[in-house]
């Protein structure tokens, strides 16, 4: 019988302090391919240097980051970085579109960033725009905001990652595109067979995931359902 | 808080933020460079006033006082001047003297005579000529003139008092009762009349720095100002919503440019102090500003960096709250290609106008009238021209970086197929810079024509054949000693000629020996004899043939030329040959000529007019000098604003790069946004500025020369790489620096 995949994220007995303060004190968490994960928190709860952690670019104090099998303390900066571009993708609050690029152009850049096989991969690019309902354009400043962010969202597909991380994803959008996008981000882990890390302080859109996580005397806890969302 | 108490705030808000490292430190070291460069290009602009004013005062303390006929005998030197040169043939001054009674006038530089045969040199020319025997080329060697009487510690001059008594009569002997303190320095007859004269214009030199390294030095300002200021546009916008005016921004920007602008002209004082304490040696130019001649003007140069520091910060004030307050809303001139695209279509027109258009008027006015017509059409079309090709050049590089997955290239060139005016500038800057570099060489190089035909001819002939003549009187007793001298060393005929293209006869005299050693017949003592058939001497017809003389009869005479010589006028010369046929040895010709009263003149027959191209040679080397700091100082203007805009728009790309590890690509992006422009605008603009300016040059002294061209290439391309590796450092240590939820 053959052995499951590993799960795309994994986290093991995290714990990380800054000063006095303590952030993350033994924190857990696994993810499978295909599952989506909403993580909320207030400002300063460690949200942020949590996908700091998973992406590589900050160091516990202990415990264990493993993307698609692959523990992250064991790996030197240059293989994190590879594993990164290989495994993971990230769609940013602010979008961060470069503005004289065309959509196609900077969904094919993460590619090219990555060092991947770029054979086709304006058609790869233009195929995913065309899925998140994205019009083709000269440069991506005539677009909408909504639009915009479906350019991030096909620009962190574009490398097929195991993991997507989500920051704030919809934290720059009016009611009607943050709907629109989180609905596509979420259909995402089922369609595309990756797993969804969102990190939002939104209600509205953490639940849409499978599961809805806060962090919470240094650990991840289900959150309580309620607030007013956003 | 009290006007002041919120003032001393605002500053010290500023000067904080001044202290981050915004942008990898290129704002300030910008700010700081632009410092320094304007303190540097004043104090250059006030050493040229200094320097040139001490020297023509010292210059005007050489002038003679020439002796009324009542002045006594006893209080007179007769003093008579003659040229001379090395064999880098710049021309100095050899003044013969002779005191004519104990109240005679000491030249200055002396404090005692010189006793009968001794010379005294300025150092220069000793040091100059010590490969030349120069100690013993006029008598023997007494001394150094003081250095303080001289108009430069540069100047080449010789004082000698010959053993044998000078002539009265000569028409340019002097009788000299004293030296005038303030008397015109370009006086012909003053001691230093030659050093002035081979001098560049104080007025020229002025112009040439305030173009080539004022004004780039105000550019860089500009520039600096606004490079790297996204955080400190976003400090006054802030203060904006906050509340404050004008002034608080304004405070707030002094504040934040003192310690770079302070910096700049801090370091610039150091040099520019260094350079007052000591006897300054002008980089390439060979010019020395004697000790104190800065220092006598301290308090002028003091205020350079001091002017420079405050320039630097009020344009960061100024330029800075100006930025912030630009709120209209009138939408900006559209771009009208139509007319650019002419513009730049006429450039090759202008081109070629230039170039090659003057070959079909040779010898006419319309020669150099083309290549004007050419060279300024080239000059006005040549930013459409550039704006055009960098639009055309980016949208092939966008598309070959998509095609085979370059990132920086198709980063980049859409960035500037986008945006083409930014890159534009750059590429103008410095290729405008260029060009005009050689424009000014060419036209300096352009009055050089008989120098030219003189350097191509030694360069050619060399002193295969050297003539010699006397200074003053010869004596045949001082005849046969200057040749006893040579003895051996050369072979020696005289020649008696009229002087100019009307000759018909030309007599050579000399010693069976010499005569048969340039395969000329040996009369009998005496007699003479007229050559019939062809020179067999190829020297000898060669300078028969350089000398006019080619159809002239040639008479053969077996005569002492010593004789001849001495009892012949100014139309008798000797001719002086290399016994193996090599080149005759100029220096000890010289030497030898000290039996004379006032040495001898040594010249190739198509070397005369060799001296006069020198002093243009010389005094092209401050045009670039200054123009290769101006290039290099544009070639900063462009690399500084290049890498502001490359840090401006590539913050963008910080998150993807740090999550995809794609760091090399800032490295890419920065060499085609910061070095590329000025490898074109380098290999470009000299390629257009040596092709416009080769009509001027082929037919002068080609002062643009392939050392000079790729100096001032490789300067501009150092500093285009040192900004490209600067600005890919800083972007990728910020980029490095991205965490998410920072919202950067």
């Amino acid at each position: 019988m053959p052995e499951p995949p590993p799960p795309a994220l994994a986290i093991s007995g995290l714990s990380y302090a800054i000063g006095d303060r303590v952030l993350f004190d033994g924190l857990d968490l696994a993810l499978a391919a295909g599952e989506s994960v909403s993580i909320l928190g207030s400002s300063g709860s460690g949200k942020s240097t949590l996908l700091s952690m998973i992406l590589g670019l900050l160091q516990a104090d202990s415990g264990t980051v493993s993307v698609d099998g692959e523990d992250l303390g064991g790996l030197g900066a240059g293989a994190r970085a590879r594993l990164r571009a290989r495994a993971v993708g990230m769609v940013f609050q602010f979008g961060e579109l470069l503005p004289e690029l065309s959509p196609r152009d900077n969904v094919a850049l993460a590619a090219m960033l990555a060092g991947a096989d770029t054979t086709g991969v304006h058609d790869r690019a233009a195929g995913l725009l065309r899925r998140l309902g994205v019009p083709e354009a000269a440069t991506v400043e005539t677009l909408s905001g909504g639009e915009r962010q479906r350019v991030a969202v096909a620009r962190a597909l574009v490398n097929e990652p195991r993991l997507l991380l989500a920051d704030e994803p919809t934290g720059a959008l009016d009611e009607e595109n943050r709907d629109k996008v989180a609905e596509l981000l979420f259909a995402l882990p089922a369609e595309r067979d990756c797993a969804l890390l969102v990190v939002t302080h939104d209600r509205s859109v953490a639940y849409r995931a499978d599961r809805v996580l806060a962090i919470t005397g240094g650990s991840l806890r289900p959150a309580a359902r309620g607030g007013t969302g956003r | 808080m009290s006007a002041p108490g919120l003032a001393r705030r605002l500053l010290a808000v500023g000067f904080t933020a001044g202290r981050r490292a915004e942008a990898g430190r290129i704002r300030f070291a910008s700010l700081a460079a632009a410092a320094a460069a304007l303190s540097l290009a004043l104090a250059a602009v006030a050493a040229i006033g200094l320097a040139q004013s001490a020297r023509l005062d010292r210059a005007g303390a050489g002038v003679p006082v020439l002796a009324d006929t009542e002045a006594p005998r006893s209080d007179t030197l007769l003093m008579s001047p003659a040229f001379d040169d090395l064999r880098d043939g710049r021309q100095f001054q050899v003044f013969y003297l002779e005191p004519l009674g104990p109240g005679a006038p000491l030249p200055p530089g002396l404090d005692r005579w010189p006793e009968p045969g001794q010379v005294y040199l300025s150092p220069r020319l000793a040091e100059k000529g010590a490969d030349e025997g120069i100690a013993e080329r006029y008598g023997e060697f007494a001394g150094l003139i003081d250095p303080d009487s001289l108009a430069d510690p540069g100047e080449q001059l010789a004082y000698v008092r010959s053993d044998t008594a000078l002539d009265a009569e000569r028409a340019s002997a002097m009788h000299v009762t004293g030296f005038a303190t303030g008397g015109d320095p370009a006086h012909a007859r003053g001691v230093h009349w030659l050093a002035v004269e081979h001098d560049f214009s104080v007025g020229g030199l002025v112009a040439i720095a305030l173009a080539m390294l004022l004004l780039p030095a105000v550019l860089l300002t500009v520039v600096a100002v606004r490079t790297g200021a996204e955080l400190r546009d976003r400090r006054e916008h802030l203060v904006t919503v906050l509340g404050g005016g004008r002034r608080s921004r304004f405070l707030i920007s002094l504040g934040e440019s003192a310690l770079p602008a302070a910096t700049g002209a801090a370091l610039a004082a150091v040099a520019i102090g260094a350079a007052s304490l000591t006897e300054f040696h002008v980089p390439y130019t060979g010019f020395v500003i004697a000790h104190g001649d800065l220092l006598s003007g301290w308090w002028l140069l003091a205020a350079c960096p001091a002017a420079a520091g405050a320039a630097v910060l009020l344009a960061s004030a100024l330029l800075g709250a100006r930025a912030t307050g630009r709120r209209s809303t009138r939408p900006r001139p559209a771009w009208r290609p139509r007319v650019l695209l002419a513009w730049a279509a006429l450039c090759p027109v202008f081109l070629f106008v230039g170039a090659v258009v003057p070959r079909f008027f040779a010898h006419t006015p319309g020669y150099p009238l083309s290549n004007l017509v050419g060279v300024v059409g080239v000059v006005v079309t040549l930013p459409a021209a550039v704006a055009v090709a960098t639009a055309w050049c980016a949208r092939r590089i966008e598309r070959f970086g998509r095609r085979r997955g370059r990132p920086a290239l198709l980063v980049v060139g859409r960035r500037i197929a986008a945006h083409p005016r930014a890159v534009a500038r750059q590429i103008t800057g410095v290729a405008t810079g260029a060009v005009l570099l050689c424009l000014t060489l060419a036209y300096q190089g352009a009055f050089s024509q008989q120098a030219v035909e003189a350097e191509r001819y030694l360069d050619r002939y060399g002193y295969r054949v050297a003539q010699v003549g006397a200074n003053g009187t010869a004596t045949e007793a001082q005849t046969a000693d200057f040749l006893d001298a040579l003895s051996g060393k050369v072979d020696v005929v005289s020649v008696e000629a009229p002087i100019g293209p009307e000759a018909a006869s030309v007599e050579i005299a000399g010693e069976c020996r010499d005569l048969e050693a340039l395969g000329l017949p040996c009369p009998a003592p005496g007699a003479a004899t007229e050559l019939s058939g062809a020179v067999a001497d190829d020297r000898l017809a060669h300078w028969l043939d350089e000398s006019w003389y080619g159809d002239a009869t040639v008479t053969v005479a077996n005569a002492s030329p010593s004789a001849v010589f001495a009892a012949a006028d100014q139309e008798t010369m000797l001719l002086v040959f290399d016994p193996g046929g090599g080149d005759v040895p100029v220096a000890e010709v010289k030497s030898a000529g000290k039996a004379f009263t006032m040495g001898v003149i040594v010249s190739a027959p198509g070397g005369r007019s060799l001296s006069a191209g020198v002093p243009l040679r010389d005094q092209s080397r401050w045009a670039g000098l200054f123009g290769a700091a101006g290039l290099v100082l544009l070639a900063g203007v462009a690399a500084v604003g290049g890498a502001g805009e490359f840090i401006r728009h590539s913050r963008a790309l910080s998150p993807l790069a740090a999550v995809t590890g794609g760091f090399a690509v800032f490295r890419g992006m920065a060499g085609l946004a910061v070095w590329t422009p000025l490898l074109v605008a380098a290999v470009g603009g000299f390629a257009v500025g040596v092709w416009v300016t080769r009509p001027m040059t082929a037919m002068s002294l080609n002062l643009v020369t392939p050392e000079l061209v790729l100096v001032c290439g490789g300067l501009v391309l150092v500093v285009g790489a040192l900004m490209w590796w600067w600005a890919a450092a800083a972007m990728v240590a910020e980029a490095s620096r991205w965490r998410p939820g920072r919202g950067d």
